[in-house]
C-alpha cells in the first residue's frame, strides 16, 4: 500500500508518538492493516483518476506492484473499450460531483499487467477532503464464479434440451410413420392418382420435419458467439410456446395469446428464448397437463411487457422470495435443477429488465417481464458500460420479490 | 387403391380400431391395413374411441377384433385409456403404437395386458404381423369362450 498519500516513514509505517497525532497514527495503522490483509483488491484514486493506494491483493490480482502503479491512471487496469467512457465519467464527477455508480456493485472486466482480461466485481466509493474528491474501489476476481455460472447454465440448457428432445420424438416420429407407411404403400401401388397423393403426403411431411429440425437446431445452437440482433418478442414467445407444446407434460393445456405489436428488443435471441421457454415450461408444469396458459405482450411508454400466466397451483407466499434463487426447487429430487427461474432472472437483469410475480396459492401465477424498448448497449454517463455489461446491483425486481 | 369407409367396408381379415391424433398416421395405417384385407375404424382421441366401442358393443358379436392405440394424445392420458380398454373390453387385444421408445412404460403396459408395444416408425410388415397376431388371439379367445 505504498502509494498511500499520508504515510510517514520510508516503510509506510507510522512513527508518530503522542496525543491526537498518535491517535491518528493508530487509526491509520489499523486501516492499513485491514487493507493490506484484505482478500479483495483495494485501490484508491485521486480526482484525476490516478492511483494513490494499492494493496497486496491488487498486486496479486493485476500483477503490478504498488510502485509500478503509483500515480498511474486507472485506465491501465481496464480494457481499451472502457477507457474513454471511464474518462468521461471521471470528468463529469469532477464537474458536478454526481454519479450513478458510486455505492453500487458492478460486473466489469479488468486488464492485468500481462494484458489478459478477467471478469471482476467492483464496488465503488468516494470521499471528499479539502484536496478534492477521492475514489475507492474494492475489486474481486469473479473468474471462477463466472466459469461455474456458465457451466451451470449449460447444464440447465442441456436438461431443458432433454425435455424438448422427448417432446420432439412425438413431433418427428409421427410424420415419419406417415412417410414410411406411404412409401411402403407406393412400392406396390399401381394407381397413378394414389401414388401422386401419397407422394405429396411424403413431401409435405418431410418439409414439416425439416422445419421442426431447423427450429430445434436454432434452440440448441451454442449461444457462446451469437451476436445481438433485433429480437421480435412476440415471435420468440410464440416459438417458446410451440417448443414447450412438444413436451410430454404439456398435456391438454389451453393456450391463449394476446400479442400486441411491440418494438423489437436488442438481445441475443437464444437468451430471450431461454427466458420464455423456462417461464412457459414452469407455467405448464404448474398446471400438470390441465389448465389455461395465457401469454401476452404489450408496449407502453417505452416499456415492453411480456406476461405469462397459468391457472396452476400458484406459489405460496413464503416461497415467493426464493423462487429466483439458484437451486431452489419445489420439485421432487432429481426432477428439477432449481436453476430455470434463476437463469431467467439473470438474463432479464442482463438486459436491464425486471421480472415480477403475482400469485395466489391455488389460483395460478403470473410472471411479468419488462424491458426498456431502447436497451441498446451504451456507455452510461458514469464511465462504465450500461446494463449490457453491468448487473443491476439493486437487483430490481417488481412484485413481491 | 380405394379407401372405402372402413366401418362399412367388408374386410376379410377382421376389424381394427386405430386411435391416433395424427391424421397422417391414421391415413397410412388405414391404407396399409385395408390393403391387407382389414376393416379400419378410426378415432382421433380416446373419447371418440370409447364412443365407437360403446356403439359397436351393441352389435352382436362385438365387431372390433383389435385396438391399435397411440399413447399421447390431446385431452387424453393414453395410459389410462389403454387401462380402460383392458378393463372394459378384455376380449379385445390392444397394441400400443407410440412415438416414445420408453422401455419402462412398455413393460408396465404389457403387465396390464397390452399385447404388444410398437414404436413409430414401424415397418409395414411388422405392423401387419402384430395386427394379424392380435386378431388371431381375439379369435382364439372367442372360440375358447
Amino acid at each position: 500500500m505504498n502509494a498511500q498519500p499520508k504515510s510517514n516513514g520510508s516503510n509506510g509505517r507510522c512513527t508518530c508518538q503522542r496525543g491526537a497525532e498518535e491517535a491518528l497514527c493508530e487509526s491509520e495503522e489499523r486501516f492499513r492493516s485491514v487493507v493490506e490483509s484484505a482478500i479483495d483488491a483495494i485501490v484508491l484514486a485521486d480526482q484525476e483518476g490516478n492511483v494513490i493506494s494499492w494493496n497486496r491483493a491488487a498486486h496479486r490480482l493485476f500483477g503490478y506492484t504498488a510502485e509500478e502503479v503509483a500515480g498511474k491512471p486507472l485506465t491501465i487496469l481496464m480494457p481499451a473499450r472502457y477507457r474513454e467512457a471511464h474518462q468521461r465519467g471521471v470528468e463529469r464527477m469532477r464537474a458536478n460531483g454526481g454519479s450513478r455508480v458510486i455505492g453500487k456493485t458492478l460486473e466489469l472486466h479488468g486488464l492485468k499487467k500481462d494484458e489478459t482480461e478477467f471478469p471482476l466485481e467492483l464496488s465503488l466509493g468516494t470521499w471528499k477532503t479539502k484536496d478534492g474528491t477521492f475514489y475507492s474501489g474494492i475489486i474481486r476476481d469473479i473468474t471462477e464464479r463466472k466459469q461455474l455460472q456458465d457451466r451451470l447454465i449449460q447444464a440447465e440448457k442441456l436438461a431443458s434440451l432433454g425435455t424438448l428432445v422427448s417432446g420432439m420424438a412425438h413431433e418427428i416420429n409421427n410424420p415419419i410413420q406417415g412417410i414410411l407407411g406411404m412409401a411402403e404403400l407406393i412400392v406396390d401401388e399401381t394407381d397413378p392418382a394414389t401414388i401422386k397423393e401419397y407422394t405429396q403426403d411424403i413431401i409435405g411431411y418431410s418439409k414439416h420435419i425439416a422445419t421442426l429440425v431447423h427450429d430445434f437446431a436454432c434452440y440448441a445452437r451454442s449461444n457462446a458467439h451469437e451476436d445481438e440482433v433485433e429480437v421480435d418478442l412476440c415471435e420468440r414467445l410464440a416459438e417458446a410456446v410451440k417448443m414447450v407444446r412438444r413436451c410430454p407434460h404439456f398435456g391438454a393445456v389451453e393456450v391463449v395469446t394476446q400479442f400486441q405489436p411491440i418494438p423489437r428488443l436488442r438481445a441475443r435471441r437464444v437468451e430471450i428464448d431461454q427466458i420464455f421457454v423456462n417461464l412457459v415450461t414452469n407455467a405448464v408444469q404448474a398446471m400438470d397437463g390441465r389448465g389455461r396458459l395465457e401469454v401476452a405482450t404489450q408496449s407502453q411508454s417505452g416499456t415492453l411487457t411480456v406476461r405469462i400466466s397459468d391457472t396452476g397451483l400458484g406459489i405460496p407466499k413464503e416461497l415467493r422470495r426464493q423462487i429466483f434463487d439458484p437451486f431452489f426447487t419445489t420439485k421432487e429430487p432429481g426432477k428439477g435443477t432449481g436453476l430455470g427461474l434463476s437463469i431467467v432472472y439473470q438474463i432479464v437483469n442482463k438486459y436491464g429488465g425486471t421480472i415480477g410475480l403475482e400469485s395466489e396459492e391455488g389460483q395460478g401465477a403470473t410472471f411479468t417481464v419488462q424491458f426498456h424498448a431502447d436497451n441498446r448497449r451504451e456507455e452510461t454517463h458514469d464511465g462504465v458500460p450500461g446494463p449490457y455489461y453491468g448487473r443491476r446491483a439493486d437487483g430490481a425486481c417488481a412484485g413481491s420479490r | 387403391m380405394e379407401c372405402q369407409d372402413p366401418i362399412t367396408a367388408g374386410g376379410q381379415m377382421g376389424r381394427v380400431l386405430v386411435v391416433d391424433d395424427v391424421a397422417v398416421v391414421r391415413k397410412s395405417i388405414r391404407a396399409t391395413l385395408a390393403n391387407a384385407g382389414y376393416d379400419v375404424v378410426e378415432a382421433e382421441n380416446g373419447k371418440q374411441a370409447i364412443r365407437i366401442l360403446q356403439e359397436q358393443e351393441r352389435a352382436e358379436p362385438v365387431p372390433i377384433n383389435a385396438i391399435l392405440s397411440d399413447l399421447r394424445m390431446p385431452q387424453n392420458n393414453g395410459t389410462e385409456l389403454v387401462a380402460y380398454f383392458r378393463r372394459q373390453y378384455p376380449a379385445i387385444p390392444v397394441v400400443v403404437l407410440t412415438a416414445y421408445p420408453d422401455v419402462e412404460l412398455a413393460v408396465s403396459l404389457m403387465r396390464q395386458g397390452v399385447m404388444d408395444f410398437l414404436v413409430k416408425p414401424v415397418l409395414q410388415n411388422e405392423l401387419l404381423a402384430v395386427v394379424k397376431k392380435a386378431v388371431e388371439q381375439q379369435g382364439r379367445g372367442k372360440q375358447q369362450g
